[in-house]
């Protein structure tokens, strides 16, 4: 596959003084898409976050590139090519859809090409162009889905972390994103997914790393996973 | 008729200053979800030092008006390197601060005593003369106070509508963690919010001290003032503070006219009071100003 | 539609509009006593607004709805709960700061009755109440747990607890199960059915399909705020409009083979 372009090493990190993450390591080459999968509340949103920068390590390293990110502040970490698409979206409300989509061109590297990539994403959403004027705070919590996936696909990144694409999206919107995550694969992007529903995930995964309470307690292929019976029960439930 | 005149008139200079000052305080709310009791203290910084810029230096005005505030933005960014920036990542930072700035106003106003002393100085920057209109006599002072005061507003209104960093910071007022997320150097931007307050609360200073007196206490009522208008209108909207320190200025002006200096104030109050009942969360605000 | 004996909820036209746009467009149906009914549709096609109409939340602009034989369609959200009808939101909403097991002392005592002066204590019989709602929706362990430090499926569970405390003769639940794994949805999926079976009526939104066929005895599924499609949940995944706007061909052929 490559060079590893993303490494966790034996990370532990949390709120409140409780860890959340407690020593995880994981390697991801360039290209690759990996899944993490788990029960909720078990850290998969946590690990994203800690990448990205949004929560500080309280051991361990991670590195981008050869480069160790965990002690930067998440701005830093974005503006060397990382996307996050957080799970409760994060839209800012009292901006239009169109002024959120900018935002996501923020930085000089997005923004040469904003227009391109705002007609990109309007072609990928079109209830999204249809409320472009529209304050984000009055969306649906589907259309808010699309517009923070949306905001995170202006930033151009070559790291993108998906935070449950399909959480509160109809199944025909579903089907929508995972070709999207398909064609940013094909790109060469590099995709980290969280998911609930590990079946989306098997034919498109490189990898999937199964968390619980905050370890790594399992690493494969899709269908390796989906055929163990024991894996299937005793985290996911069937 | 000439009543109208005189009551715009001075209802409309106190509109355009309490506009600056509150601006100011918006911007730190909504963006450091801070509560600044240190803002009347940079009004009283700006005032005094551009006074001292014009007795001891013998600066003209258009360099000295700068100058002052200029130095009480780098002021405001002190204050957020040295004493914000240390105490944002503690969860009870919303209460904390407000202590430490009531400290540095403390402090602040204690050091003016000591190097001016009390006297009532007057502001060097007075524009003698005015015109008459329907016969009603109207300086040029408040004139040029109101026209600072909209181009100042003006250009805020640019700066956060147009510019890049503008929409800095309306994306960090509204979700730190997604600004962060798209780049936005979040910790640059307060210190620039806090630059920018320190020098709309030092124009607003300057000006109101062309019109009463420089005094060590004289960012206190103001102060007040800026408050009640930023929470009537709705914590951190800029905008709507905008907006409510016109009527505010305005019906100042009103009741100062038809009840007296004495009453005006707390009638106004009242008023005030019976605004945040009917309406809690401010004329524009949202139901919940969440930080991330 | 008109509405028919055993109908509890009628909704006859119903509109609701934002400005000039439309969430909820002329919209007529009826819920039978006793029945789940599922809703589903494209996002933004209005279920939310729907469910903000019904519980008086954000009242509709034109048309009406009688619960019960009772107009609701103009009374306040705590007057409706007080009648039988509660739902649960879309983002996980409970009192963040006190714990499970106050969170639905609280739902008990203001959720049954309208208190116009309200007491100080929780008498046995209401603390009782909450025991069992907690034992029914199996959240024992956490009684003592402050609702921020749950995590979502907890958070869910807590949601229908409160919607139970309130003893309702309709449950509305708005995405039960979103983001949860599949283990959870069954459970949530049990629960719901036991509810049902006591013959508390059901409407539930949602988009995971698979949760929303095997509960409901009846399908609505909305788009731009009219009805696509009403019947029998064997249908909606043959209904090519369906299909088209809101479940994509691959789902519609997965869930086809699921159910041979």
């Amino acid at each position: 596959m490559g060079e590893s372009f993303l490494t966790l090493k034996n990370i532990c990190c949390g709120y409140n003084s409780v860890d959340v993450i407690k020593g995880v390591s994981i390697d991801i080459p360039r290209g690759a898409v990996v899944g993490l999968v788990g029960p909720n509340g078990h850290g998969k949103t946590t690990l994203l976050r800690a990448i990205s920068g949004l929560v500080r390590l309280r051991s361990g390293s991670i590195k981008l590139r050869g480069e160790t990110i965990s002690e930067l502040s998440a701005d830093r970490v974005v503006a060397r090519g990382v996307a996050h698409m957080p799970q409760g979206d994060l839209v800012f409300p009292q901006m239009s859809v169109r002024e959120n989509l900018l935002m996501g061109a923020y930085l000089p590297a997005a923004r040469a090409d904003s227009a391109k990539q705002l007609e990109y994403v309007h072609n990928l959403f079109p209830k999204l162009s249809e409320r472009t004027e529209q304050l984000a705070s009055g969306l649906s919590g589907g259309e808010r889905r699309m517009l923070g996936i949306g905001r995170g696909l202006m930033t151009k990144s070559e790291l993108i972390m998906i935070d449950e694409p399909s959480l509160g999206l109809a199944p025909l919107m579903i089907e929508h994103i995972y070709d999207v995550i398909r064609a940013l694969k094909a790109e060469g992007r590099t995709l980290i997914v969280v998911e609930e529903n590990v079946s989306r995930l098997t034919d498109l995964a490189d990898e999937l790393h199964l968390l619980d309470d905050g370890h790594v307690v399992w690493s494969g292929g899709g269908a390796d996973l989906m055929s163990d019976d024991v894996l299937m029960k005793t985290y996911l439930g069937g | 008729m000439e009543t109208v005149i005189l009551v715009l008139v001075s209802g409309l200079t106190l509109s355009g200053m309490y506009a600056l000052s509150a601006i100011g305080l918006s911007l730190t709310w909504g963006a450091l979800g801070m509560l600044n009791m240190a803002h009347g203290a940079f009004l009283a910084v700006g005032s005094y030092v551009c006074f001292t810029i014009i007795t001891q230096l013998g600066a003209p005005m258009w360099l000295a008006i700068p100058m002052a505030v200029i130095i009480s933005g780098l002021v405001g960014l002190l204050v957020y390197l040295l004493i914000v920036r240390q105490m944002f990542r503690h969860p009870a930072f919303e209460t904390n601060i407000i202590i430490a700035t009531i400290g540095l106003a403390i402090l602040s106003e204690n050091t003016i005593l000591n190097f001016f002393g009390a006297y009532p100085f007057r502001q060097p920057l007075v524009i003698e003369g005015g015109f008459r209109l329907s016969g009603i006599f109207i300086p040029y002072q408040n004139i040029a106070i109101l026209a600072s005061s909209v181009v100042l507003v003006g250009l805020v209104g640019i700066l956060l509508g147009k510019t890049r960093t503008g929409r800095a910071i309306r994306a960090t007022s509204m979700n730190k963690d997604a600004a962060l997320l798209m780049g936005v150097p979040v910790g640059q931007v307060y210190a620039q919010v806090m630059a920018v307050s320190g020098c709309l609360a030092a124009v607003s200073g300057i000006m109101l001290s062309t019109i009463t007196t420089l005094s060590p206490t004289m960012g206190d009522a103001p102060m007040v003032k800026a408050f009640i208008i930023v929470a009537v209108a709705g914590l951190g909207n800029v905008y709507g503070a905008f907006f409510i320190a016109i009527g505010f200025g305005l019906l100042e002006a009103i009741f100062q006219f038809t009840f007296g200096v004495r009453l005006a104030f707390p009638l106004l109050l009242l008023l005030v009071i019976a605004s945040l009942i009917w309406r809690p969360n401010g004329f524009f605000g949202s139901a919940t100003i969440l930080r991330n | 539609m008109m509405g028919q004996t055993g109908d509890l909820l009628i909704c006859q036209g119903v509109t609701k509009r934002f400005g000039s746009l439309a969430a909820v467009d002329n919209l007529s149906f009826s819920v039978k006593q006793g029945e789940v009914l599922g809703i589903g549709g494209p996002n933004g096609a209005g279920k939310t607004a729907l469910f903000d109409a019904i519980s008086g939340i954000n009242a509709c602009t034109e048309g009406s709805i009688s619960f019960g034989g009772v107009r609701i369609d103009r009374l306040r959200a705590d007057q409706i709960c007080h009648l039988g009808l509660s739902r649960t939101f879309q983002l996980n909403s409970g009192f963040d700061s006190l714990t499970v097991l106050e969170n639905l002392k609280v739902s008990r005592y203001f959720g049954r009755t309208n208190r116009k002066l309200p007491g100080i204590f929780f008498d046995s019989r209401m603390i009782e109440d909450v025991n069992e709602v907690i034992d029914t929706v199996g959240l024992g362990r956490y009684a003592h747990e402050k609702v921020r430090t749950l995590p979502v499926f907890q958070r869910k569970l807590l949601m229908i607890a409160g919607a139970l405390s309130r003893q309702p003769r309709l449950l509305m639940l708005d995405e039960p199960v979103g983001g949860l794994t599949p283990g959870e949805t069954d459970k949530i999926l049990e629960l719901i059915r036991q509810i049902s079976l006591k013959n508390v009526t059901v409407i539930l939104i949602e988009h995971v399909m698979r949760f929303l066929l095997e509960l409901s005895d009846r399908i609505l599924i909305l788009n731009r705020g009219q009805r696509l499609y009403e019947g029998d949940p064997r249908g909606v995944i043959l209904d090519p409009s369906v299909i088209k706007v809101f479940l994509g061909e691959r789902t519609a052929r997965s869930l086809a083979e699921n159910r041979a």
